[in-house]
């Protein structure tokens, strides 16, 4: 809907602003000595005339965006708009004085064709200017709720993605490993205690961060399979192929972490003979590719479309790098394979 | 009753949480521990041929969980559930376990929850003959079902409920009716209804569940009954108020 019908203050600020000029189209006119009356009546019919005429000019404003259409379009259009839709007011205007005077049954002079057209075209390119700032500031406050709403959403994945960190299911499973471990095997249960303490504080430490390098993940990453490892003992193993070019990616915190979960949970612990995760990180011209594959049981592998583990990482990914991040799921002949590409942004490290 | 009067079988993927427990009982000389599963399908044919008076059962496993193997069970033995998570512990307690053990336990939470097993066993032993026929009966769904498990002599199968067309009650039994096959399992329409998600599954008759997405149409019969035509021209009678449901839903 044109903007000036669809709210109430548009269309004050649109009769008052042609009212305005009304006034200054008949004192523009009395100052070429007409006759007061006359002055006013001139004044009255171009303000409604152009009311009317320039209406619709929003319409070619609003498709040629400054921004996306080349100057050498842009101009001569604009040129063209300002001729045509002056054209048409000068005549509707000396079509209706012309009117206005057969029925006051007077002669008098009408202005110059010529002068009303250059009049024309003066108001056409400044009601164009007013309906670009109108335009321009409509838009910087679209993009500007847009931008609130991801700096929402951002957070919001943040606060999800730390919750989910504390993972009641892994965080008392290796509190049972390590209740198993006390009698049967006390140095591997106070290793497990040693992982499971490290993994925290990393997680502790990595939470406060927005963005961490892909290395730092990685390690964290590591550090759960590790106890995962003694969880399910023979059932898991890990296999690491990791470009070490990629090593200082920045990526958002905890962005890997819910796929390892995943592969555990969905993965290994669904096979009676459990099987290996693969993670691959390598890097693709600008791009880094982190590849994650585990095995799945194929008979009761349930469709339950995406967890909610993997909407949240490919929503942080598309916050995060924008269109530059994508992830790719497949899964076919026992292995369920996630992808995620994204660009290579070097994070400046702190050694303090 | 002589020294060794409790059988006993342990069900958990996890060989360190199964070790934990076998070292809990190894003071309770009464209890044998007869075998260990490691998961959901060995558990209920071991379960049902070697016929245990006591299971701990843990809930999330390969193949089939603990609820799942306590469905196809021929015969009700007392159930302690150990996991690691309370999520399910209100349902573990509709499927009348005997206990509901949080990982890690003490030894003294577990000697309770092993005089508990005695009580219920030993007591009048009701609990033990009393056949559930119906476990899902009392199981309110904490959550709604994704499969459907079915025992056909020692096969175990699994029925994705997208694959359903309609579910027919048959006396102690439903009929799981898909394109290819139905199935029987013991369990009432009712109380499988109350596990199905109301959004996809709706009764359109006493005898009668239809898969929503499966409906073509609707035709009048006379004035007081209807037909619902599912794909492949299934035709299935629906009664006034099953009319009133698919009319509420549409």
């Amino acid at each position: 809907m044109h903007p000036i019908l669809a709210s109430r203050t548009n269309l004050i600020a649109y009769t008052l602003g042609w009212m305005v000029a009304g006034v200054i189209f008949a004192l523009l006119a009395i100052a070429t000595e007409e006759s007061l009356v006359n002055s006013l009546a001139f004044g009255v019919l171009t303000a409604i005339c152009a009311a009317i005429v320039f209406f619709p000019l929003y319409y070619p404003c609003l498709a040629l965006k400054p921004d996306k259409t080349h100057t050498a379009i842009l101009l001569p259009s604009l040129v063209a708009l300002a001729g045509l839709f002056g054209s048409i007011w000068a005549t509707a205007i000396f079509f209706a004085l012309d009117l206005v005077q057969r029925i006051r049954n007077e002669s008098d002079q009408l202005p110059s064709f010529l002068n009303l057209i250059l009049m024309g075209f003066i108001v056409s390119v400044i009601t164009e200017a007013i309906y670009y700032i109108y335009i321009s500031r409509v838009r910087s406050a679209e993009s500007e709720k847009l931008e609130q709403k991801l700096r929402v959403m951002a957070r919001d994945a943040e606060l999800r993605a730390l919750r989910a960190q504390l993972n009641p299911h892994f965080l008392f499973n290796s509190l049972n490993s390590i209740s198993a471990l006390t009698t049967a095997n006390p140095s591997q249960a106070r290793e497990m205690c040693i992982l499971l303490s490290d993994f925290l504080r990393k997680s502790l430490r990595l939470g406060e961060q927005l963005t961490v390098t892909l290395s730092e993940e990685l390690d964290l990453m590591k550090n759960y399979f590790a106890i995962e490892q003694i969880r399910f003992s023979p059932r898991l193993s890990v296999e690491w192929e990791i470009d070490l070019e990629t090593s200082c990616a920045e990526i958002p915190t905890l962005l890997l972490q819910p796929l390892g979960e995943n592969a555990v949970k969905h993965g290994i612990s669904q096979l009676i003979e459990g099987g290996v995760v693969r993670v691959r990180v390598e890097t693709l011209g600008e791009n880094v590719l982190v590849q994650i594959d585990n095995p799945i049981d194929p008979e009761t592998e349930a469709p339950k479309g995406l967890g909610l583990g993997i909407r949240q990482v490919n929503q942080r990914l598309a916050t995060f790098f924008g269109a530059d991040g994508r992830m790719e799921i497949n899964s076919s002949s026992g292995i369920y394979r996630v992808k995620l590409f994204f660009p290579m942004m070097k994070k400046e490290v702190n050694d303090e | 009753m002589n020294e060794k009067s409790i059988k006993a079988i342990v069900v958990d993927d996890e060989e360190l949480a199964r070790r934990v427990i076998k070292e809990h009982l190894a003071v309770h000389q009464e209890i044998d521990l007869v075998a260990e599963c490691t998961n959901g399908f060995d558990a209920v044919k071991v379960i049902n041929e070697l016929k245990p008076d006591l299971l701990f059962l843990d809930i999330q496993m390969p193949k089939l969980d603990g609820f799942e193997v306590m469905e196809l069970l021929d015969y009700q033995p007392a159930v302690i559930f150990v996991t690691a998570y309370d999520q399910h512990a209100l349902r573990a307690f509709e499927v009348h376990a005997v206990d509901y053990l949080l990982k890690p336990f003490s030894s003294d939470r577990f000697d309770e929850a092993i005089s508990r097993v005695k009580t219920r066993l030993g007591g009048n032993a009701s609990a033990k003959i009393i056949q559930v026929t119906d476990i899902s009966n009392i199981a309110k769904s904490d959550m709604t079902l994704e499969r459907i498990v079915v025992k056909d002599g020692t096969k175990v199968t699994f029925i994705p409920l997208a694959d359903l067309d309609y579910i027919q009650a048959q006396g102690d039994y439903v009929l799981l009716k898909t394109p290819e096959k139905g199935y029987l399992k013991q369990q009432t329409l009712t109380s499988l209804e109350q596990r199905l998600d109301p959004n996809r599954f709706l009764r359109i008759h006493r005898s009668f569940i239809i898969q929503l997405d499966k409906l073509m149409r609707l035709e009048q019969k006379d004035t007081e009954s209807w037909v619902a035509v599912l794909k492949r021209d299934i035709r299935l009678p629906v009664s006034k108020s099953g009319y009133a449901r698919l009319k509420e839903k549409m």
